[in-house]
């Protein structure tokens, strides 16, 4: 059976609760994304500024510099794009299109960045696996802790959105502040060592996709309603 | 000006139901004829509400209203939780007002709205029942299932009962299978959703709509494969058209 229009009396409930319940203002969406914008920017300088550039950018050839800098980069804000997105039907990104830039993106730029290893940078060559691992366990501190920040500024970003496949947009969020991390890192560690990026530079892409996937289900899945 | 260009409202599509289950697709529903002259209304209405002109609201709880309380009645079976659920629906879609992408399809965004609300509502009541004496009979009124429509006002002849009754076992079938298998039936075959809007609803891909509502489709065909074989001619569902 066709289900019957809403009772009239619940039209005048709905409104005068409306008139007095608090929304977001106008254009909320697009302030907080420039706000977002601008803190992403300014924790990337201020991290560059205390780590500091790594000791060979000067020598190294510009089209392996700049250019696997700006894959990565890319890479991220497409990833962020993707996350963030209200959609067309304001239920986020198409979970396809989640899936398919989480499963494409974060390997194609690992294996990028691994592959563009330039000749000039191998000033700082691994002696051994033990020195290998040990340099790697730094870089994988310093990209969780450049990236948990990047994570929660875009899990605010997306604040009072539904968000219907919580854990994947959060694993696509963590993915983002992972491929970010990975560009700083970039910037920062001097070792040219391929193994060493791979375990140092790439791989905390995997934990922050987990950590981001947790705090989507805490953060966006719904919470039991009291009756 | 928001535009719906290029974005579908999700409105019931033609010849997919028009918002009612299979055994009344011909019935007269006042706000299905109100969306279905006004191609974008509700996103244009929306994208006003959105920009700041707070009489937009009204404008689009009508337009939204409709669809969204059938689909909640659908969903919960309960009338009374399906005002409120569709209370708080409006409440939140008036929170997200300033996150509104002007031009985005409104009805399958308020659909996702009650559906989360609906499942919350649902793991609340579980939570509630487990804490309870077993003695307690698990939220007796609420749990049961209510009809799911109303008489027509010339309900009494013969058809009218049939179809009530088939939608009745219908809505059984429905409650019985698995949450998501129904729900993509659900907004694919009584809300007329596309194949991608219900997707986006549902937070998943479009192949696994189209296997979850081919699977309750099937579940249905089982179950009352001899009415349906005589109603609806064995038709397939959208999904598998699509």
């Amino acid at each position: 059976m066709t289900p019957p229009p809403p009772p009239a009396a619940l039209r005048a409930r709905i409104l005068a609760d409306v008139a007095k319940t608090p929304a977001t203002k106008p254009g909320a969406f697009r302030a907080r994304s420039l706000a977002a914008a601008a803190a992403l920017a300014l924790w990337c300088a201020a991290a560059l500024l205390v780590l500091g550039l790594r000791r060979d950018w000067a020598e190294l050839p510009a089209p392996y510099a700049s250019g696997t800098l700006a894959l990565l980069a890319v890479g991220a804000a497409s990833l962020t794009w993707v996350a963030a997105a209200r959609g067309r039907a304001m239920v986020g990104p198409p979970a396809a299109v989640a899936l398919v830039a989480l499963a494409a993106l974060p390997p194609a730029l690992s294996l990028v960045s691994m592959a563009l290893v330039s000749p000039a940078a191998s000033s700082a060559s691994v002696a051994g696996w033990g020195e290998l691992v040990r340099n790697s366990l730094i870089c994988d501190g310093l990209s969780m802790a450049l990236a948990l920040p990047l994570l929660g500024l875009l899990l605010l970003l997306k604040r009072g959105m539904l968000v219907p496949a919580p854990a994947l947009v959060g694993a696509a969020l963590g993915t983002a502040a992972a491929t970010w991390a990975h560009a700083l890192v970039h910037m920062h560690c001097a070792l040219a060592d391929r193994w060493h990026i791979l375990i140092g530079h790439a791989l905390p892409t995997l934990p922050l996709m987990a950590v981001g996937a947790l705090l989507g289900l805490l953060c966006f899945r719904g919470r039991p309603r009291p009756r | 000006m928001p535009t719906a260009e290029g974005v579908s409202s999700g409105r019931p599509a033609p010849g997919a139901g028009g918002g009612a289950p299979p055994c009344d697709a011909g019935a007269a529903v006042p706000w299905l004829a109100t969306m279905a002259n006004a191609p974008g209304a509700l996103e244009e209405a929306m994208g006003h509400y959105a920009a700041g002109d707070d009489a937009a609201f009204g404008r689009v709880y009508d337009l939204a209203s409709g669809p969204l309380f059938a689909f909640l009645v659908r969903l919960c079976r309960d009338r009374a939780l399906a005002e409120d659920l569709t209370h708080e629906a409006f409440l939140r879609i008036h929170r997200a007002r300033g996150l509104y992408r002007p031009g985005a399809a409104v009805l399958p965004w308020a659909y996702a709205i009650g559906r989360r609300l609906f499942l919350d509502s649902v793991r609340s009541r579980r939570r509630e029942a487990h804490s309870l004496d077993e003695g307690w009979q698990g939220g007796g009124e609420r749990e049961r299932p209510s009809d799911p429509g109303v008489p027509a006002p010339d309900a009494g002849a013969d058809e009218e009962v049939e179809a009530r009754r088939l939608a009745e076992r219908i809505e059984r079938a429905l409650g019985e299978m698995p949450e998501t298998q129904a729900t993509a039936f659900r907004l694919l075959k009584q809300q007329g959703l596309s194949v991608s809007e219900a997707a986006a609803v549902l937070g998943t891909t479009e192949m696994t709509v189209k296997l979850r509502a081919h699977r309750a489709y099937e579940s249905l065909r089982k179950r009352l494969g001899d009415v349906l074989g005589r109603e609806a001619g064995g038709a397939p569902t959208k999904s598998e058209t699509s």
